[in-house]
């Protein structure tokens, strides 16, 4: 949620390219993160869960990438908009 | 049903480029009964395959620039790693607080940026 912007002020790119460009930034991240997280808080990790959570997920990303390159930029970026929103909205709520 | 919630924080992922935890993690605890910690522990570790699997699809329609953001991804680990860090340092509070008004801004100019752009 931070990259993706940041993508497209940094690097001058597109809504979509931008989308394409933080996934594979997130994969760095994402390693550090479970390790850190590991290490810090002791085992918060259901594998069992994971699993069957990322079958789900490495299909639904190659469908999510299609709609990407089927819809126009300013409907990725007013999605993108909307989700923000709501993840703030989230946030603040009690 | 978990793998329902896989595929559709996995499609939000891949259409906005989101690690897909802002779908899981609630999924997973109001829907699968898991405990929040727990819930934030196990979409760390999905988001791995799921952003592979994401970008890998991206890249086959010539829409990644692989060497600059991996920097990126290099130096984001870096950061998250201190960041981790400060958050067990810093008020969780005022954490969320701080990050939800980043994004309300940011969502809110992204989405009049979108409203006023003709393509």
């Amino acid at each position: 949620m931070v990259l993706v912007p940041g993508l497209v002020w940094a690097m001058g790119i597109n809504q979509r390219r931008a989308v394409a460009n933080s996934l594979l930034a997130i994969i760095p991240i994402s390693i550090v993160g479970v390790a850190v997280y590991n290490l810090a808080a002791g085992h918060h990790v259901r594998f069992d869960l994971g699993i069957v959570l990322a079958i789900g997920g490495i299909a639904g990303a190659r469908f999510g990438a299609v709609i990407a390159h089927r819809v126009s930029d300013r409907q990725l970026k007013i999605a993108f908009g909307v989700l923000l929103v709501i993840v703030s909205v989230r946030l603040l709520l009690p | 049903m978990t793998l329902v919630i896989g595929l559709v924080s996995g499609v939000i992922s891949g259409a906005l480029g989101v690690g897909g935890g802002v779908v899981m993690v609630p999924a997973m605890v109001l829907l699968l009964g898991v405990q929040q910690a727990v819930a934030q522990g196990t979409s760390l570790f999905v988001i791995l395959p799921t952003a592979l699997s994401g970008a890998q699809s991206h890249h086959r329609r010539h829409n990644l620039d692989i060497q600059p953001t991996i920097w990126i991804g290099l130096i984001g680990a870096i950061t998250a790693a201190a960041g981790a860090y400060a958050a067990v340092h810093i008020d969780n509070r005022l954490l969320r607080r701080i990050f939800a008004v980043y994004l309300l801004l940011v969502g809110t100019r992204t989405i009049y940026q979108g409203v006023r752009s003709s393509s």
